[in-house]
């Protein structure tokens, strides 16, 4: 096992490289040099080729790339060009944002998901069965930023009942530990905060829940499908186990093995930040953060941004993996 | 029928079987298993109109997609606008049906580009192994861990705004998807005896990989491109949202909703219909794909 998760860490180590060499040239070969962004359309030509040498951008891309790749090296991810703040500070301040969000929008995602898919699978080919596959497959095809604004629309303007952009009231907030608010709250018992922390949570992840519910059931349905064929389950049948104790316990455990799979993938996604979702709802994560650096053309944001994201998806699919072993014990590394 | 020789009449499958019955092939069965499926037909049929629609769209609407009337703007479905008109008085459903025809050729021609260069990687990946698959393999990692959107925004905002930049980067993204699917069953037909017969025979490795390996893999090939299409109309209406994807003022489903954003408040139709349009076109594919997916695999049903 621990053989195989060195093999797996080794691998990754040239796909990060890739990811950091393909970002890098993307950023510094194709892209404007920042120092006229920094300078305001009337900097002096002096100005701009002073701020370019400063910023070693003067430099033959080469050697750029090998004193970025040094950086690298020694941990240091850079400073962004514009706050002057180190991008891993900046990062580590927006991933709680991601984070909790990902994880509340997926936990509710997947107890309904996996329960709608269940339920599909047992009335399979009744009307509900139909009425629920399509209801899912159009909750996946709704484009989420589209999805987003019509909740706005519906529960923040017309009914006026939930509040549409920021993570937490600025008059209603825990004192800061963790970062998670949800966990800081509960931490100081500030149950009226968390209360209004909750309420900020429900339109984004609401908007994030409606595709990943109609892809879990999807899912946990066809995998259910195929497990209610095997003889085991026959067997459990003929020995005269009740239908429900059946389903819950024979059909279900086997079947979510390959849905866990699909859940972490999910995860993994939105941990690198639903960039859409968090756009909308001005919601301080880090895809809004990656996708402000870009717009910036603020290499170190860009570049560091892009290659932790690359570390989480890798990191994610190895975990899950690993995870698999460990509920099927079939499976061996 | 005289010059036939023995050889022939062995060869036939007709031989010995009653000659007016009809063959029945893979595709044909697969035909009759998809007309039985109302909701794929129906799906179909959506998209057929839709096709037409934005063929015909001149024809089918009095406005142009950029006739602005600024003394009617932002007004509510009515008799002269069916879906109203937007913030610079143009007519949103002339809008939307010109729409369709960026968002359908964007889908199809990136889902294109991406399905041949998906099977030629995953072709020979699976036909090579060792380690051609192996870099191959490892450079599909690398673009699949980006985040998807995350990558083509980076690659608009660097390359500028436009149709073509658009096409280019939501093919580049879905890249590493068919190539990783076409990689793996290729895999499994790899290992079928008529490959190792038709190896036995002489043939060559691109003889196999095209005439053998690729006919038995068209199926799952067919199914995966056609729900991509859907997942490349909606990257382009993100990327249009985000002010990333056609230049403006083009009537595209995505830069629509972006500039109909400012008045969701006040008036909410502007935003309501383009998403309408783009929900109901990316359902309709994701319906095709699963009508397709029963009938070319009976076994999954």
């Amino acid at each position: 096992m621990i053989k195989y998760i060195a093999k797996r860490v080794l691998m990754a180590i040239p796909v990060i490289w890739g990811i950091v060499t393909i970002v890098f040239i993307l950023m510094r070969v194709f892209s404007h040099n920042p120092a006229f962004l920094l300078l305001g359309q009337h900097a002096t030509a002096d100005k701009v080729a002073e701020l370019t040498r400063y910023l070693g951008l003067d430099q033959p891309i080469w050697k750029q790339y090998l004193i970025y790749l040094g950086q690298l090296a020694r941990g240091d991810l850079g400073t962004s060009l514009f706050t002057k703040q180190p991008v891993l500070t900046e990062i580590m301040e927006r991933m709680p944002a991601t984070i909790e969000l990902a994880v509340f929008s997926v936990v509710i995602s997947s107890i309904i998901g996996v329960t709608l898919g269940v339920v599909c699978a047992v009335k399979q080919n009744s009307v509900l069965d139909r009425v629920l596959q399509v209801t899912g497959l159009t909750g996946i095809s709704l484009p989420r930023f589209w999805l987003g604004l019509m909740l706005i629309i519906a529960a923040a303007v017309r009914l006026k009942i939930l509040p549409v952009s920021g993570r937490f009231n600025f008059m209603n907030q825990p004192e800061t530990i963790t970062g998670f608010m949800l966990i800081d709250c509960v931490i100081t018992g500030d149950w009226s905060a968390l209360g209004s922390t909750l309420r900020y949570l429900i339109l984004p992840s609401l908007t994030i829940a409606v595709a990943s519910i109609g892809s879990f059931m999807r899912y946990t349905r066809s995998t259910m499908l195929e497990v209610i064929r095997q003889d085991y389950i026959r067997t459990a049948r003929a020995k005269g186990v009740a239908e429900s104790r059946v389903v819950s316990r024979h059909a279900l455990k086997n079947a979510l093995i390959p849905v866990v799979t699909v859940i972490g993938m999910e995860l993994g996604g939105l941990f690198s930040g639903s960039v859409l979702t968090e756009t909308i709802f001005a919601w301080p994560g880090v895809g809004q953060y990656i996708v402000n650096g870009i717009n910036n053309t603020d290499y170190a944001v860009v570049q560091s941004g892009c290659m932790l994201v690359a570390v989480i998806a890798v990191a994610m699919n190895l975990l899950i993996d690993i995870l698999y072993g460990y509920l099927d014990p079939r499976i061996r590394y | 029928m005289q010059d036939r020789t023995d050889e022939a009449l062995f060869f036939d499958d007709t031989y010995g079987l009653d000659a007016a019955a009809p063959p029945s092939s893979l595709w044909r069965d697969a035909l009759k298993r998809f007309i039985k499926n109302r909701t794929a037909v129906a799906a179909l049929a959506v998209l057929l109109a839709m096709v037409l629609a934005a063929v015909f769209a001149d024809a089918l609407t009095p406005y142009g997609p950029y006739d602005t009337v600024l003394s009617q703007n932002k007004v509510g479905p009515n008799p002269e606008h069916i879906l109203g008109s937007d913030e610079n008085g143009r007519d949103i459903l002339t809008r939307i049906l010109f729409g369709a025809r960026i968002s359908l050729s964007v889908g199809f021609i990136s889902v294109i580009i991406s399905t041949l260069v998906g099977a030629v990687i995953g072709l020979l990946s699976s036909y090579y192994g060792g380690w051609p698959d192996m870099i191959l393999s490892r450079v599909m990692e690398m673009i699949a861990a980006f985040p998807s959107i995350l990558l083509a925004i980076i690659f608009m905002s660097i390359f500028g705004r436009g149709i073509q930049n658009a096409v280019i980067a939501i093919a580049i993204v879905s890249i590493p998807g068919s190539a990783r699917l076409i990689r793996s069953v290729a895999l499994t037909v790899k290992e079928n005896d008529y490959i190792t017969s038709a190896r036995a025979i002489g043939a060559g490795s691109m003889r196999i990989m095209l005439r053998h390996m690729l006919p038995n893999i068209l199926a799952p090939i067919i199914v995966n491109a056609t729900m991509s299409v859907s997942g490349a109309i909606l990257s382009l209406a993100s990327l249009g949202f985000l002010g990333l994807g056609v230049q403006p003022p083009t009537a595209e489903w995505g830069y629509m909703l972006s500039s109909g954003r400012n008045y969701i408040f006040s008036a909410s139709h502007i935003i309501t219909f383009p998403g309408i349009a783009i929900a109901l076109t990316v359902l309709s594919f994701n319906l095709l794909g699963d009508g397709l997916r029963d009938a070319l695999d009976p076994r999954l049903k």
